[in-house]
């Protein structure tokens, strides 16, 4: 507790940090807000009378070729964007962390994983998030279940490294002769010393995974029009871009934003928690 | 070869302050540092780490960290204020005048080049040192690096390497320590400057390579009269090296005096202790005198004489003035109140 | 009147096997501990001495049970520690600890000193519960001379000196009754070693304990030790006590060694007794005696036969040809 509330001070000292952080919690706040605020209702309401106008008084941001208010859609859109890069970056670092923590460990389980891995990061993450969306499907699950494929391995690398280089540490010697088992040399040592450097990527990650959400999507492999997703937006923005451009500006301005903020966080973690940058 | 008076001065350090910025404060890391070192003379500078010798001998070459800044005093290098000048005659200066040898020779030597490679080097960008008969100014490219080349075999060969024409063609990390070591002895030696500053050149060799090294030393302050700087924390290397001893506690001079009347008579307290708290390996089974308490930290310096919280021989005045130094026989000056003539 | 030995180590070999060749078959071994026979009795410092190479902090790692020996056994008050299991491997944690060589590595660097020094109390039961282990570890830190504000910090708040009697201190939780000590002075200031040497001294008394001091400083073994044992390449070259030792050694790598040293004394004659050459490497070994290529008496017996370490005079043994070649005599050092 008291580690977090200096790690709170530390962030506040570094200006970019909490700009990082302040320009997330709005972003996080509308996500929230949104499905609450906004009817659902509103993506199917259907006005082609409506559809194309420029931002205005009654629309702020315009309305899509649907005539739906797009300041509604992109709002909408925040709370799935942000809840399927969260969630797949937490799945992918848990998942990858326990199988890093498993190769570190134990030896002979080392070569068949890091082949494993190997395997999927030679793949370019889209074109393997691709494959795996159109097998699977175009939902919004299916599409978060390739994101997870694709984004595990690094942190699986990461974890890895960070235990083998920590065994060796002398104090894990020391420990030995103090009577420390193999179990509780994992629990209470190897682990608080190598899970934070490695979750410090976190943050700079879900950036990374909105970006390539909103990838999939414009390229075809999202949930489809009537499900609110910034990539999507954008998609079907791109046809009107010389006769409305705000269709286009929004989410994508949106997309920026997020994952700026995001990367601002995770810059700051890592700094703060990657050993290997300590001097 | 004790009394230095009539023989040029190479270094004069008056009352430099230097100040080291940490956490936000200026930290005063020097305070007064005056040293004087005649031509062909080794002084000797004694401290434990964080008694600013290294930084001292930084400052010589105005090599100081980004966070220093010096706030008093001069350095003369040869009669010219080191701190006065340009950006250009500073590398000039760095590369002719004072050669450093530091604590560890693998960083210090270019991994990717031989070892022959980087000394001949230093010849082919000042082939002055080459001083042939013929003019150098008539040679060809390829002349210059034969001449260089053999230079470096001549040079090898002083530094007492073995085998030297082999040597020459191998990478550092093929040399143990000591030879690596030798080898950056032979590139400081091979520029001829004024003045070598060697910190802690032994400290991470073995002992008896370090035997080996200060025998070399040793020889080579006869054979070709060097003017050396040395700094260690090791007092029996000081008394085989030095002619004259300086010791630094806590960023401040406390006692220079000629290397015997060190040894014999040490005056200030922590000269005293820095000697008796080594026990000796000769006689008797050991007796232990620890200094009580350790060296403040910059930023926690006593007022005062900075050694007085730790002192045997402490007076009230230790702890609110300042000592100056004070001549208390040819050569010899002490930062101690116990030496001062009483007023009146 | 040999009392039982506390530590009896006899034939004890350490190679680790390099790998090479193309399906990597050990073509050659580095041969850390080749052959080492000694007695530690209880009570007593035993020196360790030797330069890099030597293999004397891999001896330190097989006498605590982190590494196996190639061959030959260690017993520890008459119990064999090879195939030692839980029960019996528990006491011997108790029994027998070590201090390493650099103080903050061998701390956790995100538990405080509270929660290191606890820590082996709870692992090895050595407490009865928490509150025990609590009394222990204000009572070790006071024994240490550290003040008990310190049990709330992280290790890189704390000093060198600090960090070294705070390793000292988590050795001592368990109430040991033998410690080996890898290099206790290396990683501080001269005026801090002596304050650890004299720690050392105290509680060496106080607690009864037993010492294998291991370190390339000679003037901390002479100040510690009633028997040293100098170390080249795996074997004991000379073994004997103390003071015998520095004033008589008959081995001319352990002349060499003591000559090394600089003495603080501008007036003392300077020394001839060099080693010649680089510390050798444990993987080519030399054949004959293995410090014939340094010694700058080797005749041809010395580069054909391995002299084997025998008993010279009482409790003084070497293993040299030409033991006393090196002419040191006792008091002063002349060539």
């Amino acid at each position: 507790m008291e580690r977090m509330l200096l790690a709170a001070r530390e962030m506040w000292r570094s200006k970019l940090a909490t700009m990082g952080l302040a320009l997330f919690l709005a972003i996080a706040a509308a996500g929230v807000a949104a499905p609450v605020l906004i009817p659902a209702s509103v993506v199917r309401d259907v006005k082609f009378a409506a559809r194309l106008t420029p931002p205005d008084a009654e629309h702020w941001f315009g309305t899509d070729d649907f005539g739906r208010d797009l300041f509604s859609m992109v709002l909408l859109a925040a709370s799935l964007d942000l809840r399927v890069a969260v969630t797949v970056v937490a799945a992918a670092a848990v998942i990858g962390v326990l199988l890093g923590a498993l190769a570190g460990l134990v030896r002979r389980l080392d070569e068949p994983l890091m082949r494993i891995t190997d395997i999927f990061l030679s793949i370019p993450s889209l074109v393997l998030a691709m494959a795996i969306a159109s097998v699977l499907g175009r939902s919004i699950e299916n599409v978060s279940i390739a994101l997870i494929f694709v984004s595990w391995p690094i942190y699986c690398r990461l974890m890895r490294g960070q235990v083998l280089s920590e065994k060796e540490k002398p104090y894990v010697r020391a420990l030995r002769t103090l009577g420390v088992g193999p179990t509780r040399m994992i629990v209470r040592h190897l682990v608080p010393n190598t899970l934070f450097p490695v979750l410090a990527r976190a943050p700079a990650d879900a950036g990374l995974a909105l970006i390539t959400l909103a990838a999939l999507s414009y390229i075809g492999f999202g949930p489809g029009p009537y499900v609110p997703e910034w990539g999507s937006l954008v998609a079907a923005g791109q046809a009107y871009i010389f006769q409305a451009p705000w269709l286009v500006i929004s989410p994508g301005a949106a997309i920026f934003l997020t994952s700026l903020s995001l990367n601002l966080l995770g810059d700051w973690a890592r700094d703060r928690f990657d050993p290997r940058l300590r001097s | 070869m004790v009394d230095g008076a009539d023989r040029a001065v190479v270094l004069e350090v008056a009352d430099l302050c230097v100040e080291l910025g940490i956490g936000g404060t200026w930290v005063r890391a020097l305070d007064d540092v005056s040293l004087t070192i005649h031509r062909g003379e080794t002084l000797g500078l004694v401290g434990e780490s964080g008694s600013g010798k290294s930084l001292t001998a930084l400052s010589v070459a105005r090599l100081l960290p980004d966070n220093a800044r010096v706030v008093r005093g001069s350095v003369r290098l040869l009669g010219e204020d080191v701190l006065a000048k340009g950006a250009r005659e500073l590398d000039r200066m760095r590369a002719r005048s004072v050669a450093f040898i530091f604590q560890n020779p693998t960083t210090y030597l270019n991994p990717v080049l031989t070892v022959g490679r980087q000394v001949a080097e230093l010849f082919e960008l000042n082939p002055e040192l080459l001083d042939s008969a013929e003019g150098i100014g008539r040679w060809s490219r390829r002349e210059l690096g034969r001449q260089a080349w053999r230079k470096s075999i001549e040079y090898l060969g002083l530094v007492k390497i073995p085998d030297p024409e082999r040597i020459v063609t191998q990478y550092p990390f093929e040399l143990s320590g000591g030879m690596q070591q030798r080898v950056v002895i032979a590139m400081a030696l091979a520029r001829r400057p004024d003045l070598i500053i060697a910190d802690e050149i032994t400290t991470a060799l073995d002992v008896t390579i370090q035997a080996q090294i200060l025998s070399l030393l040793s020889e080579l302050r006869r054979s070709i009269g060097m003017t050396l700087l040395l700094i260690t924390h090791d007092m029996g290397i000081v008394a085989q090296l030095a002619d004259r001893v300086a010791v630094m506690y806590s960023g401040r001079v406390v006692e220079v005096a000629d290397a015997r009347s060190l040894f014999r008579d040490a005056q200030h307290p922590y000269s005293k202790a820095l000697l008796e708290t080594v026990p000796t390996i000769h006689g008797s089974r050991a007796v232990f005198r620890p200094i009580p308490g350790s060296m403040p930290a910059l930023t926690d310096a006593p007022a005062g004489c900075r050694f007085h919280p730790r002192c045997a021989y402490v007076l009230p005045e230790c702890s609110s003035v300042t000592p100056l130094a004070l001549r208390t026989g040819p050569g010899h000056t002490v930062a101690c109140h116990r030496y001062e003539a009483p007023a009146g | 009147m040999t009392r039982e030995p506390l530590l009896a180590v006899d034939r004890l070999v350490k190679h680790f096997p390099l790998r090479s060749g193309l399906f990597g078959k050990s073509a050659a071994s580095v041969r850390a501990v080749d052959g080492l026979d000694f007695r530690i009795q209880p009570g007593e410092t035993f020196g360790l001495v030797g330069e890099s190479g030597c293999g004397k902090s891999t001896v330190a790692l097989l006498l605590v049970k982190l590494l196996e020996a190639t061959s030959g056994r260690i017993q520890f008050a008459g119990r064999d520690l090879a195939g030692m299991r839980r029960g019996a491997l528990k006491e011997f944690r108790r029994a027998v600890q070590i201090v390493f060589q650099d103080p903050y590595g061998s701390l956790d660097p995100r538990q405080t000193i509270r929660s290191a020094l606890m820590e082996p109390l709870l692992t090895l039961r050595v407490a009865a519960g928490r509150a025990e282990a609590r009394e222990t570890v204000v009572r070790c830190t006071a024994l240490v001379g550290l003040d008990a504000e310190i049990l709330a910090r992280l290790p890189h708040e704390l000093s060198g000196g600090q960090r070294q009697r705070v390793v000292i201190a988590r050795a001592l939780a368990v109430a040991p009754r033998f410690i080996v000590l890898d290099e206790p002075t290396s990683s501080v200031d001269v005026s801090v070693q002596a304050q650890i040497l004299s720690l050392l001294e105290d509680l060496k008394r106080q607690q009864g304990l037993t010492y294998l001091v291991i370190s390339h400083n000679l003037v901390a073994i002479r100040a510690l030790s009633d028997v040293v044992a100098v170390m080249y390449l795996g074997r004991i070259v000379e073994m004997a006590e103390s003071a015998e030792l520095f004033a008589h050694p008959a081995h001319p790598y352990s002349a060499a060694l003591i000559s090394a040293i600089p003495v603080p004394d501008p007036e003392a004659p300077r020394v001839a007794a060099l080693a010649k050459g680089d510390v050798p490497s444990p993987v080519r070994v030399p054949p004959g005696c293995r410090y014939h290529p340094r010694c700058p008496y080797a005749e041809s017996v010395c580069r054909q036969e391995d002299p084997p370490l025998i008993e010279l005079r009482q409790g003084h043994h070497a293993a040299c040809h030409f033991p006393g070649v090196a002419g040191l005599v006792s008091g002063g050092l002349t060539a």
